[in-house]
């Protein structure tokens, strides 16, 4: 299964592998330079050791012959035999590595010998005339002989010098080159590091390791040397020793002698100054990629935080928490990002909320309207269902008030009919028994028909508050002052109901509303909605006996701009649940049969709602309070009256 | 480049160690068929040169020495008792090499001996060596002939000179026929005395009777190295022999190699073979420095006048 990495390793590897690409880039580079660098300065240092060291054993041999100089002097040849050998002597005790010297004439002739191990010869006349090292002296001054190993072990060189002056002798010199030894072993290179001397054929003439020179070691099958002697350009190369130890070697040719001195380092000696660079910068390499992978690390999450709470912040937001917001804090992209996105689900949270407040709006008008549309409902069932009920009294009242006023009529002529009896029956002079007993039959004639002449103006009037229900707007319609028909009409009802019930009190409390003004009304018809209200108030009031009980009747009036309410509230009895809805209908009372004639609220209703196009409600709590609301339009709208 | 070095400097730190003064352990034999006083003069010397390759006596090195007591015929039993011990290198000195090369012991030899090891049989070349054996030579025979030279030049009338040898010595003959051979040349009588013990000596000097004296160095003699000057003195004999510790003990010349540059190469043939090179791959060595130490008190104590030609050769004159 492939894996895949997260954004913050990849970063992280990214980094890394950016910056140990440059450092493996840089370190590859600079090791490069410094191994060429520290190679050069070892061949250079490798070159200088093998010059020097040419230079110490050219000097020794040098030494040599400055000694040897000695013996060449042009007078030399006279000299007595005493002196020269005495010269000889000084010479040997001079120079330890001379193990013999000769003196041969101008001839070739053997004049003198002096060794450390053999006895000494003197003029024994030997003819050298043939003899190399002589003949050598014949082509150059100063002539070098071969190497050769006495014995098979010890390495021996002739120095033979012309001696100055005309035919010239020649002092030879056989010249023990172990002691070189002491040269060579002196010459350091580096820890352990070493100078040797090959002659042209590459046998060892001198090594720190005596034994190898007293072995006749040949060493031309080494390639250093073999180049040395072939006389190849390069001076310095890495080569392999006898025993096999690679080593830097460098060489360095003897003048005259033809010897090639040879300098050899261990390579890992000569090249430790770039295998510690190497090391180093291996060392910096790891390093760099351990700080480039921490820093990788920290980088990547630094970066990767912000992006990760992005992402977090839009799981949440996309799981519908619309309140989640990003810490935010650098102002970068990523920063800039957040910010965005903060705000992008502030602006979705806003018309979130804003689309509930609206639908929230749009409920609360419907269910208003709502409600609304089922009070107008209820009201037009109502004013319907109060509306037929009044046309039906008035028709009644209509039907019944001819026949009442023939009885009423007839009964007031029925009461001067008796006083014309009584007159009649004065003149008559009749019994005065007789006449008292008709008397008493007038008397109680004429008090019947008092009672019917009473009952008949009642009933009379019943019939006419009937009747009022089919009326339209009775009397004048004009601008009236609502507050101060209210004060008026309360004082006449206070005034009536002290009159009915003389010890009645009651706290009355007016909150007028001086804006509200004049209204176009029927001020008459209007009265008498408020009085009705008022007696109905102190009525509720008056039959509440609760002890401490304070009767409160509040009267308050409200402006709007498009209507007026005016509000009487009483702490009475209240109305109770079965009531309510009837007590708007003709002849529903509550009080005691001739107290009320049920006609009260219901003339009220018709009067607000049918002559003044207002409404008229109730609100009570049983036990508790009755407030009856009265609001009218300021514009009367058109009186509908459908029947 | 200075930082690099600082740098560089914690890694190389497991570098190879320069010194190696803890070097193992090592026993080490000498077995020489005379007494101890014949080792006298020169066991500080080998001490020096081992404790400059770093083997120093008492810390990391043990010097088991045997000696014969002038008697040759112990040496192979001393040599066997080393040899169980066992030593890592046998040395072996002066007479006891010949006995020693021909028991062909199981430990590496190291020897120093007076005369010509190829003369003595001892080696077929110097360059190699017989396998198991290397060693030095001191050049004593050879030097013979130049030391009755010498004797000649301090006074050249010389006609009778006396020679004290000890005929176990390997390479004696060849010692003897050279040196026969320079006094035939040189007109002079030679005495032959061979002496092996403290009686041949004294015998020896008993029947002497010679104008001058020539020891030929080993051991042997040196260990009665002043009876033979006091000798010598005695008789207003020139004495003259090989090794500076005569001249030092009251003989008027002695010639021959720098004995402490000798011990130095012989410790450095030990330190060799204790590193693991096989003896046989080291060449035998002649010395190559050589001294003439010439005692001026015994020279006038014998009334002899050292000519000019002979102390322009001295490397040393003891006054």
């Amino acid at each position: 299964m492939k894996r895949t990495l997260s954004l913050a390793q990849r970063l992280a590897l990214a980094f890394l592998g950016l910056v140990a690409a440059v450092l493996v880039v840089n370190g590859s580079i600079s090791m490069w330079f410094a191994y060429r660098e520290a190679t050069e300065a070892a061949v250079r240092v490798e070159q200088e050791k093998a010059d020097a060291a040419a230079e110490r054993v050219g000097q020794f041999i040098a030494e040599l012959e400055q000694q040897i100089g000695w013996t060449t002097r042009a007078d030399w040849a006279r000299v007595p035999i005493e002196q020269r050998r005495y010269d000889f002597i000084r010479l040997l005790r001079q120079a330890p590595a001379i193990t013999e010297a000769l003196f041969v004439d101008g001839q070739g002739r053997e004049q003198l010998r002096l060794s450390r191990l053999e006895p000494d010869v003197l003029a024994s006349g030997a003819d050298l005339s043939a003899d190399a090292r002589f003949r050598g002296t014949r082509e150059g001054r100063v002539w070098y002989g071969p190497v050769t190993f006495r014995r098979g072990s010890e390495p021996y060189m002739a120095l033979a010098m012309a001696h100055a002056g005309r035919n010239p002798g020649a002092t030879i010199a056989e010249v023990n080159l172990k002691l070189i030894w002491e040269v060579i072993a002196g010459i350091r290179v580096g820890g352990s590091g070493y100078a040797f001397v090959t002659d042209t054929a590459g046998r060892l003439i001198a090594h720190p390791d005596m034994s190898l020179v007293l072995r006749e070691t040949d060493l031309s099958a080494l390639p250093q040397v073999a180049d040395a002697i072939a006389g190849r350009d390069e001076r310095v190369q890495t080569a392999r020793t006898l025993s096999g130890q690679s080593v830097l070697s460098a060489h360095a040719t003897i003048p005259r002698l033809g010897w090639i001195v040879f300098v050899e380092q261990p390579t890992s000696e000569a090249l430790a100054p770039v295998y510690a660079t190497a090391y180093q910068t291996l060392a910096l390499l790891g390093l760099g990629v351990v700080l480039a992978l921490l820093a990788g690390v920290v980088l990547a999450r630094r970066l990767t935080g912000p992006i990760r709470a992005l992402q977090a912040g839009a799981e949440r937001l996309g799981q519908g928490d619309l309140t989640q917001r990003i810490e935010v804090s650098a102002g970068d992209e990523i920063g800039t990002l957040a910010l965005r996105f903060n705000e992008m689900a502030g602006r979705i949270q806003d018309a979130q909320e804003t689309l509930e407040a609206k639908v929230a709006d749009r409920t609360r008008e419907l269910s208003q309207s709502l409600e609304e549309l089922r009070n107008a409902q209820d009201r037009l069932l109502q004013t319907e269902k109060l509306a037929s009920l009044g046309q039906l009294t008035a028709g009644i009242a209509h039907e019944i008030k001819n026949p009442l006023n023939f009885v009423n009529n007839f009964a007031e002529l029925s009461v001067e009919l008796l006083a014309e009896l009584r007159a009649a029956m004065e003149q008559a002079g009749l019994d005065p028994a007789l006449r008292a007993e008709l008397e008493e039959l007038c008397a109680m004639l004429s008090d019947n028909l008092a009672k019917v002449t009473a009952h008949g103006k009642r009933a009379d009037s019943i019939v006419r508050n009937m009747l009022a229900h089919s009326r339209e707007g009775g009397g004048e319609r004009r601008r009236v002052d609502v507050n101060a028909l209210l004060e008026e009409t309360l004082g006449l009802a206070w005034h009536g109901a002290r009159a009915e019930r003389p010890g009645f009190n009651v706290t009355i409390e007016k909150r007028l509303d001086a804006n509200v003004g004049e209204l176009d009304l029927f001020p008459q018809e209007f009265a008498r909605v408020l009085l009705n209200l008022f007696g109905n108030a102190f009525h509720a009031v008056q039959q509440k006996h609760t002890p401490g009980f304070q009767p409160h009747v509040l009267v308050a009036t409200h402006a709007t701009p498009a209507s007026v309410a005016v509000t009487i509230r009483d702490n009475g009895t209240g109305i109770p649940e079965a009531v309510r809805s009837h007590i708007f209908e003709p002849f529903f009372t509550t009080k005691p049969p001739g107290q009320g004639t049920g006609l009260g609220l219901s003339l009220s209703h018709d009067i607000v709602v049918q002559q003044h196009g207002g409404q008229i409600a109730v609100a009570t709590e049983p036990g508790a309070w009755t407030e009856f609301t009265i609001t009218l339009p300021r514009r009367p709208q058109p009186q509908d009256r459908a029947a | 480049m200075k930082r690099r070095v600082l740098l560089a400097t914690p890694l190389l730190a497991a570098g190879p160690a320069v010194a190696q003064p803890n070097r193992p352990h090592a026993r080490i034999g000498l077995l020489t068929a005379q007494r101890a006083a014949s080792m006298e003069p020169f066991l500080p010397t080998l001490r020096a040169g081992l404790a400059a390759a770093g083997l120093v006596e008492g810390r990391n090195l043990t010097l088991e020495t045997r000696f014969g007591d002038d008697d040759l015929s112990r040496v192979p039993a001393l040599m066997e008792e080393l040899v169980r011990l066992p030593v890592q290198v046998l040395l072996v000195q002066g007479a006891a090499v010949s006995v020693v090369v021909r028991a062909r012991p199981p430990v590496p030899v190291v020897f120093v001996l007076s005369g010509n090891p190829v003369a003595a049989g001892i080696a077929q070349s110097l360059a190699r060596p017989p396998v198991g054996f290397t060693g030095l030579t001191l050049l004593s025979a050879e030097l013979n002939a130049k030391r009755l030279e010498l004797l000649h030049d301090l006074r050249p009338g010389l006609r009778r000179v006396a020679v004290i040898a000890n005929p176990d010595h390997p390479g004696e003959t060849l010692e003897r026929s050279q040196i026969f051979e320079m006094a035939e040349r040189l007109g002079i009588t030679i005495s032959l005395y061979h002496t092996r013990s403290r009686a041949e000596l004294d015998a020896a000097f008993a029947a002497m009777d010679a104008d001058a004296l020539c020891v030929f160095a080993d051991g042997f003699v040196l260990q009665n190295r002043e009876a033979i000057a006091r000798f010598a003195i005695a008789r207003r004999m020139p004495l003259i022999s090989g090794w500076r510790a005569f001249a030092e003990s009251g003989a008027l010349i002695t010639y021959g190699p720098r004995l402490a540059e000798s011990y130095r190469r012989f410790a450095y043939f030990v330190d060799r073979i204790l590193r693991g090179t096989p003896p046989e791959e080291l060449p035998i060595e002649r010395p190559s420095v050589f001294e003439l130490v010439i005692n001026q008190r015994t020279a006038a104590a014998i009334g002899v006048e050292i000519p000019l030609s002979l102390l322009a050769r001295a490397d040393l004159v003891i006054e």
